[in-house]
């Protein structure tokens, strides 16, 4: 219950600085560190799949994003930026949500009635999922929309990226840390681990937690760092090839998800006696798309250096 | 205080204090991280109403739903500092152009 009091203290006292700080590092940093500390509330509230997606994605993606970022913008009009200058409609927006905040409050701390939730439902239909752990029998299963669409997000955000960029990604794209030895070798040393930790993880999301998602995105984090480091080969190489395996966790949920149509049952029904399989298979494919993807929003992120080319594509 | 009312209390601290700085700060990067901020807010209260301090087992429907939740609020973040990255690099500021009228 200390460990509790002192998560919740720490987020609110980490939101604050986000919001006051006036260097833009500091407000980076603070959120990186919300996101470690969120991982702890997380765990605190016994759901470990979230805790493990947001130290993969808050405290780790994210963080690659905003830094990359960070070294993009420019550091002389930044400060001048970071005022706090409330107008008249911004006071009464917050002074709004103070006044809704306050029933909320009321209404949580108050407890109410309780109901049972889907919990129950889910444990009685588990054995149909195909398979054991209740989180990935809703995602994969039970909620198999919310994790289609999820994958078409991630892929309507790369053509959004790549639409924006105007190019494909070529050489020179990422800021290379090839110079750097000790980077480098790192980074060697790391990505074959993260490589296998992302496998181990992907299988365990079976009968516990872990799964596509943060499989793919600890597999994702190794494929940026070894972007990063100068290994951008698998990106650029066969530019076919790495965006095949962008769209294929789409591919595999939109082929699992119509596939019944045919054998005249009802649209996204897995087959009850094949659904386990069937996860096994939609999971790898939706793995590999993320863990690509995310190397490959990180190049998409980039602007064009030369700059003959943005003038003429403003004028 | 049980912790699922102590962390669902936490979410809507957290969320308020996001949507201030979402309209508050003119610096686009620190508005993308203010809304990342109000999102997180916003799980902590979703999974603190799924969470059971008394009963044996948590609904994992939420949950599932805040694993959706945290990957498209990604997706959806990488765009915006595209975007606004696009912004910077045209304009030459990290700022809206009402607000930089006021500059």
């Amino acid at each position: 219950m200390i460990l509790d009091w002192l998560v919740v203290v720490l987020l609110v006292i980490l939101s604050l600085t986000i919001l006051l700080a006036r260097d833009l590092f500091w407000v980076v940093a603070s959120f990186i560190t919300f996101g470690l500390v969120l991982t702890l509330a997380w765990s605190s509230l016994q759901a470990p799949d979230l805790a493990l997606a947001e130290a993969a994605i808050g405290g780790g993606l994210m963080t690659l994003f905003l830094i990359d970022s960070l070294g993009f913008s420019d550091p002389e009009q930044t400060s001048s930026a970071g005022g706090f200058p409330i107008t008249k409609l911004q006071g009464l927006t917050a002074l709004g949500s103070m006044i809704v905040a306050v029933p909320l409050l009321r209404a949580f701390w108050a407890g109410g009635a309780v109901s049972p939730g889907l919990g129950p439902l889910v444990e009685q239909k588990i054995e149909l999922s195909g398979v054991e752990h209740p989180v990935s029998a809703v995602l994969l299963n039970f909620r198999f929309f919310d994790t289609w669409f999820e994958m078409t997000v991630i892929l309507l955000a790369i053509v959004a990226l790549q639409t924006l960029r105007g190019r494909t990604p070529r050489g020179d794209s990422l800021p290379s840390g090839q110079s750097d030895q000790v980077l480098t070798w790192f980074a060697r040393l790391l990505s074959p681990v993260l490589i296998l930790f992302s496998v181990y993880l992907l299988w365990r999301g079976k009968h516990a937690p872990g799964g596509a998602f943060q499989s793919g995105v600890v597999l994702g984090a190794a494929l940026s760092v070894l972007a990063l480091t100068g290994y951008q080969d698998f990106l650029l190489r066969s530019p076919v090839v790495s965006r095949l395996v962008v769209t294929l966790g789409v591919v595999g949920f939109s082929g699992a998800g119509l596939f019944p149509l045919v054998l005249g049952g009802e649209l996204a029904e897995l087959p009850s006696g094949w659904a386990g399989d069937t996860i096994l298979i939609v999971e790898t494919m939706a793995a590999l798309s993320t863990g690509m993807s995310i190397p490959y929003l990180l190049v998409a992120l980039q602007v064009p250096k030369d700059k003959v080319q943005c003038e003429e594509r403003t004028s | 205080l049980s912790s699922s009312a102590l962390f669902g209390g936490t979410g809507i601290i957290i969320f308020l204090v996001g949507l201030l700085g979402t309209f508050s700060l003119p610096h686009l990067l620190k508005k993308i991280v203010c809304i990342n901020v109000m999102g997180s807010g916003v799980f902590l209260v979703l999974a603190a109403v799924g969470n059971k301090d008394v009963g044996a087992t948590n609904d994992p429907v939420p949950q599932a739903m805040i694993l959706t939740g945290i990957v498209v609020a990604m997706a959806s973040s990488v765009f915006a500092l595209a975007l606004a990255r696009q912004i910077a690099h045209r304009s030459g500021f990290w700022l809206l152009p009402e607000d930089r009228e006021k500059l």
